[in-house]
Order: structure tokens, then C-alpha cells, then sequence
């Protein structure tokens, strides 16, 4: 109790005589600041200005009110884009010298945020490229019509990325070997048309005649506009509900992608897949089979699962789209790669292991001991002995 | 296991070897009854340069790290042609104590590799705990190892090849034995055993072998 009570007791008096401890600081006297130069004397002594209470005081004031203003600012509105701004990064910011400086008190630099200037009103992907195409005429329209297609996918203006042409074509391709029907497909501006005196009935004719090729005129952003030239021959054996079918499928397989560029690649993997539905509606046909020719008829079953009979349609659904196809064959590559280095690195570390199990570095092999019997009079030794010669003259022998 | 004299087989309890008699006591008399000492890498020929000499101090210390009870050493000699180097190795092991060598490494767990750079011979001995570690085909594969080099007299590089083989025979043996804690003691049951002269049953058996193939018998009526 009493040992309690003195360690109470020292305790209050070590706290209360720490709380009535203070620094001494050392008191300055005006005779003091003349022998003391600001800058300790780096610095000529009329570069550094004097500095009195009232500078003081002001300088105070005056940080003082540029808080209050910051504070305010942070509730008001947002601030008005004056310059391009980066992101925020930690620099030095030295105030104007009108602002900062009153009379002979020049402030420090401080260390700020430089805020960046806020993107007022971002433009929307779309707007990027639906800017105003010129119409189809004059150059531009020979360049669509004036020669027959070299190529399945027709686009002099370059409405497609890179990227997104280079697959299509290579879809485009794909079809072109594994299909009956081609499909040349010609790509305009959502806000462009085909000139007045162009049929595109008529160009199909003369470009391809009795040739097995679909000529396709799209227009990017808007696929219900698009238009779907079928030769002569298949137009006087199908049905026009099967080509409405068709172009109907198309368009709301397109539909569905967001993108513009999206949909151009959507529209052509269904227009691919619906040809070969229709090549074996026409199979069917030539054997003799009676073609539907309703809406309501092709959507039956035994009608709309043709195009899941053979292969090409079957991977051609499989595969989703020319992007998803080149993805696929440039990942094998890797695949291939990768379980080549991970075979290979088993190999090795086992190989490493199994070497290193009986190397000296190993750790420490203990055998059983053993009491053996003597022998020729040996103590530790009874003639255990293999040899051999390395004398090359003489051959070697073992012994 | 051979008699170092004659190479005939010897019973692994026989005093003296059948065929020619030879013992330790024979070997004694040629090499000596005294004790000596010898270093784990004794090069009596000089034939080893300050760089191989370390390297094989190196890798003298890793087997007796891999290895804690054997005892590892190489004796490198000129000898003259009356030497035989198998008889030097058996009385070296008897007689010999390895400098620096401590009590849980009898020359019983000795692997004892001999050169002589005159003969143009190289082997190994072996203690009799060692000599059920290391069989004779293993040894000889050890020494064939380093032939190539022992042929280009690059003992250094020979002595450090053989013994990696070494180490690597013995890790072998020992994981081995350790799969067949058995083995050890049936490879000691299995060993040769010469007749005794004195086992009258099996002088018959042999008689009788004898006498089927119509060999003539020496010195039975």
C-alpha cells in the first residue's frame, strides 16, 4: 500500500513538474539585430531586405486571406479552363511578383499541386469519325463503280481502322474459300448514298454476271440501309421472302454491336452464315425439294438448322467474328510455345534435380555400421583391391 | 575378394590366402611392421601442381562432408617394377594413419586411391566397410573414368574424376541401401567362401566333379 501510494505521489510530482518545465529560449534585445545580418552573411548585406514586426504581420495577413480565398474557391464553381493541364504533379509555384511581394517582403516560393485543367465536354467516339463525308461522285465514284472489285472488301475512303479492315478482309477470305457464294461488300458513310444513275443491280450484272457473288452495299453506322445485290440466277429460284429473311437476320445481328466498326463485322459473319443457308436451300431445291417461300415457313426448324448441317457454318458461328479467328491462330503459337518452355523446363529442373541428388554438394549420406571379420590379417584391410593399367604400350588389364 | 598377391579368391575370414599363402605378414616383411603417416593426398611422386593440389583438397572436403564416416585418400608414387601396387595398398591400409583423419574415419572406411606414375598402374583399395560400399564394378568403372586422363598423365584431373565417380557410386549405393536397409547385410552373407582344406564333405564334391569329367585326381588313389 505504501509502495502504491509513493509511486502515486512521484508520479503527480515528475507530471506536474514537466508541464511547469519550459525551453529557455534566448531573448533577443534591439542592440542584438545590428551585430546579426539576415543570411547569416551568405549574401551581401543589401540583397536581403529588413524585415520588421510590421512586414511580419502583414505577411501573415496576407497568407492568411490567400487560405480563406483557397477555401472559398473549393465551394464555388469549377475553375475555367485557361491552359492545357497535365496531370497533377508536385512543382514549385512562385507567386508574381506584384501578388507576393509587398513593399520590400519578397515571399518563398511554396510547393504546390498544379491542378489540371478539367476536359470540358468530351467528344463521343462516334462524333470522332461521323464527321461530313463528301458525297459519292466524281472520283470517289469512280473509285467504288467504275472497275470491277479486286478485292472482297471495297472501301477507298478508309472508313475502317486498320485493325478491323484487316480482319474483315481476312473473314472475307475465309468465306471466299469455304463458300459457294462471295460476298463483295462495298462500304459508304452513314451519310453518303449511291449516286442516282448507279444501279447496283445493274453493276452486279457486269461485274460478275452468273458468277456466285453477293455484292453488298453498307453503310457504316446505318446497317438497315444497306442494300443486298444477288445474282440473276439465284433471284429467279429462291423466294424473295428468303433474301428478306436474309437481310433481316443481318441487320439485327449488327444491331446489336455498339460500335460502328463492330457491326460492319457482325452484318458479315451473319450475311456469311445465311449464304450457306441459302446454298443449301438451293441444294435442296435442285434436288427437288419444294422451297418455302413465307416468313413463317423459313422459320421453321427444318428450314432455319441448314446452315448447321455442314462444317463452314458451323465454324464459321464457332469462330464469332474475323477478330475472333485471327485471335485464335495467333494464340496457338503461344500455346504451342508455352507448353514447349514448360516441357522443357521439366526437363531441365528434373534434370537438375536428378544430378543433383548425387552430387558431393548433397547433403551429408550416413551408412549403417557394420562389424565385419578380418581377413589375411588385416586389421582394416583384407586386400580389397581393383585396378587398372594405363600404360599404352602394354594394353590395359584389369587386375 | 582377391588375394593383392595371386588374384585367386580368398575366403572372407582366411588367415592366410589358400593358393600362394600370403598375409599380411608377407606384406610386413616387404614394406615394413612400422606405422606411418601419410596425408589424404600424398604425392610421393610429385607429379602434382599447387592449382590441382587445392582442387583436390576441395573436393576431398566436400566427399568427407557427403560422406561422414569414409575416409578418402590417394597415395601418388614412382615405384619400382618388384612393387606390386595392390600389395602397397593392403599394407598401407593396415599401416598407414592419414594425418588429419578423425575416429569416426578408421582406415576400415578408407577408399584408398593408389597411382604409380612409373608402372603406369592405378587402383583402388578399400577397407572392409568400404569394399561392401563400393563393389568391384563400380570401381573399375571409377578407374575407367580417369583412364583417359591418367593415359595423358593429368593425375590431377584424374584423381578429382575418379573421385567424383566415386561419390557419385557410393550416393547411389547408399540411396540403395536406404530403399533396402537389407541389403547391406545379405551383400556381406553373399560374399565367396573358399572350401576350408580341412571340409572333408565338400573335397568330396569337387572329387566327384573331378571325376565325372575323367580328370585324373593328384595325389588320391
Amino acid at each position: 500500500m505504501i509502495r502504491a501510494f509513493s509511486i502515486l505521489a512521484l508520479w503527480l510530482a515528475t507530471s506536474f513538474t514537466a508541464r511547469a518545465a519550459q525551453i529557455e529560449l534566448p531573448e533577443w534585445e534591439k542592440s542584438d539585430r545590428d551585430h546579426y545580418t539576415l543570411g547569416g552573411g551568405l549574401w551581401p548585406t543589401g540583397s536581403v531586405p529588413d524585415i520588421t514586426d510590421e512586414d511580419i504581420e502583414r505577411a501573415a495577413q496576407i497568407a492568411e486571406n490567400e487560405e480563406k480565398a483557397k477555401n472559398s474557391s473549393l465551394n464555388g464553381p469549377p475553375p475555367t479552363p485557361s491552359s492545357d493541364g497535365r496531370a497533377s504533379d508536385l512543382v514549385a509555384v512562385t507567386r508574381p511578383p506584384s501578388a507576393g511581394r509587398i513593399e520590400n517582403v519578397s515571399l518563398k516560393p511554396v510547393v504546390g499541386l498544379r491542378v489540371p485543367t478539367p476536359m470540358l465536354m468530351p467528344l463521343k467516339i462516334e462524333e470522332v469519325y461521323a464527321h461530313e463525308l463528301p458525297p459519292v461522285e466524281g472520283e470517289l465514284k469512280d473509285q467504288y463503280f467504275s472497275m470491277r472489285p479486286d478485292y472482297q472488301l471495297v472501301d477507298p475512303q478508309h472508313l475502317l481502322t486498320e485493325q478491323k479492315s484487316h480482319d474483315i478482309e481476312r473473314f472475307l477470305e475465309y468465306h471466299a474459300d469455304e463458300a459457294k457464294f462471295d460476298i463483295c461488300l462495298m462500304l459508304f458513310g452513314g451519310t453518303q448514298d449511291i449516286p442516282a444513275d448507279i444501279s447496283l443491280e445493274q453493276k452486279q450484272q457486269e461485274w460478275f454476271g452468273d458468277q456466285p457473288v453477293v455484292t453488298v452495299a453498307y453503310f457504316l453506322e446505318h446497317p438497315e440501309r444497306t442494300r443486298i445485290q444477288y445474282g440473276a440466277n439465284v433471284h429467279e429460284k429462291l423466294a424473295p421472302a428468303v433474301f428478306e429473311q436474309i437481310f433481316q437476320s443481318c441487320v439485327r445481328e449488327a444491331q446489336v454491336a455498339e460500335t460502328a466498326f463492330d457491326q460492319v463485322e457482325r452484318f458479315t459473319i451473319e450475311l456469311s452464315i445465311r449464304l450457306y443457308w441459302m446454298d443449301k436451300l438451293l441444294q435442296r431445291q435442285e434436288a427437288g425439294e419444294t422451297i418455302a417461300s413465307t416468313h413463317e415457313e423459313l422459320s421453321q426448324p427444318q428450314w432455319q438448322n441448314l446452315d448447321q448441317e455442314g462444317g463452314v457454318a458451323a465454324m464459321a458461328t464457332d469462330t464469332g467474328g474475323g477478330s475472333e479467328i485471327a485471335s485464335r491462330l495467333m494464340a496457338l503459337p503461344w500455346l504451342w510455345l508455352g507448353l514447349g518452355t514448360m516441357v522443357v523446363g521439366s526437363a531441365l529442373g528434373g534434370g537438375w534435380w536428378w544430378w543433383r541428388r548425387d552430387s558431393l554438394a548433397a547433403k551429408p549420406v550416413l551408412f549403417p555400421d557394420l562389424e565385419m571379420p578380418s581377413r589375411l590379417g588385416g586389421i582394416y584391410s583384407g586386400g580389397g583391391y581393383v585396378g587398372i593399367s594405363f600404360d599404352v604400350s602394354t594394353g590395359q588389364h584389369e587386375v | 575378394m582377391k588375394c593383392p598377391h595371386c588374384s585367386r579368391p580368398v575366403d572372407h575370414e582366411a588367415e592366410t590366402c589358400y593358393s600362394c599363402g600370403y598375409s599380411l605378414t608377407l606384406a610386413e616383411s616387404v614394406f615394413g611392421r612400422n606405422f606411418v603417416q601419410m596425408n589424404r593426398l600424398h604425392d610421393a611422386a610429385h607429379c602434382l601442381r599447387k592449382p590441382e593440389r587445392d582442387a583436390l583438397e576441395d573436393i576431398f572436403d566436400q566427399m568427407e562432408m557427403r560422406f561422414p564416416q569414409l575416409l578418402f585418400c590417394v597415395y601418388l608414387g614412382a615405384l619400382n617394377d618388384q612393387v606390386r601396387l595392390n600389395e602397397l595398398g593392403f599394407w598401407l591400409l593396415n599401416h598407414a594413419e592419414v594425418r588429419g583423419a578423425d575416429f569416426a574415419r578408421p582406415n576400415e572406411n578408407a577408399v584408398l586411391v593408389l597411382i604409380d606414375v612409373n608402372t603406369k598402374q592405378a587402383g583402388i583399395s578399400l577397407g572392409y566397410f568400404s569394399e561392401i560400399l563400393l563393389p568391384e564394378d563400380e570401381g573399375y568403372r571409377c578407374l575407367q573414368a580417369a583412364r583417359p586422363f591418367l593415359v595423358n598423365a593429368a593425375y590431377g584431373q584424374a584423381v578429382a574424376t575418379m573421385f567424383r565417380k566415386i561419390g557419385r557410386a557410393l550416393s547411389r549405393r547408399a540411396r540403395y541401401l536406404k530403399r533396402n536397409p537389407a541389403e547391406l547385410e545379405e551383400a556381406i552373407k553373399r560374399r565367396p567362401t573358399v572350401p576350408s582344406v580341412s571340409d572333408s564333405k565338400a573335397d568330396d564334391e569337387r572329387d566327384n566333379l573331378m571325376i565325372v569329367e575323367g580328370s585324373v585326381v593328384p595325389g588320391r588313389s
